[in-house]
């Protein structure tokens, strides 16, 4: 427990009675990368969003428990949740086009968190705002900032969205599919921003894709998912050695690894 | 909402007639404005609630409101922040639209000789010595309040068609990108 940054047991997610999610159990241990693999509709996405608790409307967890940090966050409520998000755990989407708002710069979304979650001032986060997104390795820091996020390209973008889940300095970064929209050489780019960024802030990275040669680039521990089920689970080169589910196995073979 | 629409039910102009009629007659010119004023405000704002209502159902579902609520915002900021800004271009250009409506209201209450009194010069009562024939044929322009009339409300269509197109971030967002 104690090396664990989250620790997720017993979680089943459903809508209605069909399980979205069933039982799932997953470990992020402190300043790992783990990596959680499986097929479009395997149930990634929602145990991703089960975490912050913000399953659509319908979904329910129906049972188990979600350890951060510690702190059992299973039964939090609204107001405690809000202040982990953002503050303690990052999320990246996968488009980032669509999850910023069209009407505001990027660098007013930035500041929107920043004025949520700490207590510097206009001066103080304007500085903040550049520092992220030099960080994040966008060229030209200022005018990102004062761009709106259909003037940015792709990659730019996913930087700017990065800069943004770690404007408030979270523990963890929940990054679901942040390259399944870029080329193949942006994709390779953006793997080496998050390990910079996991050496340079700290982090723990839960990192949600159905590319296992990513994985296995990238990842610590990867976490093997299909119809709602985690079906293996392990360090990845032992996972990736020696694939003990059909489904690992099956994956494995549709790339090379 | 169900409110809304029982609003909207009941038909305008008769309901105007009927709130006005419940005005008292000892009103000044002055007071039966903000009366008649009051009373369209009582029956126009039905539509447009439905409308941003059915806007903020779905500008909740966008992803960048799931990714605020991600970041840590409260429900208000977002509210504020996110999901208003979005309606703000069809509410003007709804007031836009809207503004020549109310002006035909007022002027049709005046017309009947409900609204602005005489001592008080309105469009409508000015066009309400024009209804009779003989007094258009040997005083035609006694007719001229209606020519503004129309000319107003063709503005107010006109700038809010105009507004809307230069305010509208979407179809901005479009012509740049993609």
């Amino acid at each position: 427990m104690s090396s664990n940054l989250l620790v997720v047991e017993n979680l089943t997610v459903a809508v209605a009675q069909k399980k979205i999610v069933s039982a799932a159990n997953l470990e992020v241990p402190f300043l790992s990368v783990t990596a959680l693999v499986g097929g479009s509709g395997s149930g990634k996405t929602t145990l991703g969003l089960a975490i912050l608790k913000l399953l659509p409307v319908g979904l329910n967890v129906q049972q188990g428990r979600i350890w951060f940090d510690g702190r059992d966050i299973s039964g939090f409520f609204e107001e405690k949740m809000r202040l982990l998000r953002g503050k303690e755990i990052g999320m990246v989407f996968q488009e980032p086009l669509y999850a910023f708002n069209p009407v505001f710069s990027i660098g007013d979304q930035i500041a929107e968190v920043l004025r949520v979650h700490t207590s510097l001032n206009l001066r103080q986060r304007r500085l903040r705002i550049l520092e992220l997104l030099n960080l994040v390795g966008l060229p030209d820091p200022k005018r990102a900032a004062a761009n709106y996020p259909h003037q940015l390209s792709g990659g730019m973008r996913q930087r700017a969205m990065i800069a943004q889940a770690i404007a408030a300095g979270p523990k963890l970064l929940i990054a679901d599919e942040p390259t399944s929209n870029l080329d193949v050489t942006l994709q390779a780019r953006i793997m080496e921003l998050f390990r910079k960024l996991k050496d340079e802030l700290k982090l723990s990275i839960l990192l949600i894709t159905h590319d296992l040669g990513m994985v296995s680039h990238m990842a610590d521990r990867v976490a093997v998912m299909t119809e709602g089920k985690i079906v293996e689970q392990g360090m990845v080169k032992d996972v990736l050695k020696d694939p003990q589910h059909l489904y690992t196995r099956t994956l494995m073979e549709t790339i090379e690894v | 909402m169900r409110l809304c629409e029982m609003v909207m039910m009941v038909p305008g102009f008769y309901l105007l007639l009927a709130l006005r009629a419940a005005v008292p007659d000892n009103f000044n010119s002055l007071q039966v404005y903000f009366a008649i004023i009051i009373i369209l405000s009582f029956i126009g704002w039905a539509g447009l609630a439905r409308i941003i209502r059915g806007m903020c159902l779905s500008l909740r579902e966008r992803e960048y409101v799931l990714a605020a609520k991600g970041l840590g915002l409260s429900d208000l900021k977002i509210i504020v922040r996110h999901i208003l800004p979005h309606t703000l271009s069809y509410s003007i250009f709804a007031v836009m639209l809207s503004i020549p409506g109310y002006i035909l209201g007022e002027s049709g209450l005046s017309l009947i000789g409900l609204g602005i009194q005489d001592p008080y010069a309105s469009w409508g009562n000015m066009l309400s010595d024009a209804m009779s024939i003989v007094r258009i044929k040997f005083a035609p322009w006694i007719l001229w309040p209606a020519f503004f009339i129309f000319l107003t409300v063709v503005c107010f269509n006109v700038i809010g068609d105009a507004l809307r197109d230069c305010l509208d971030p979407l179809l901005k967002g479009e012509g740049e990108n993609t």
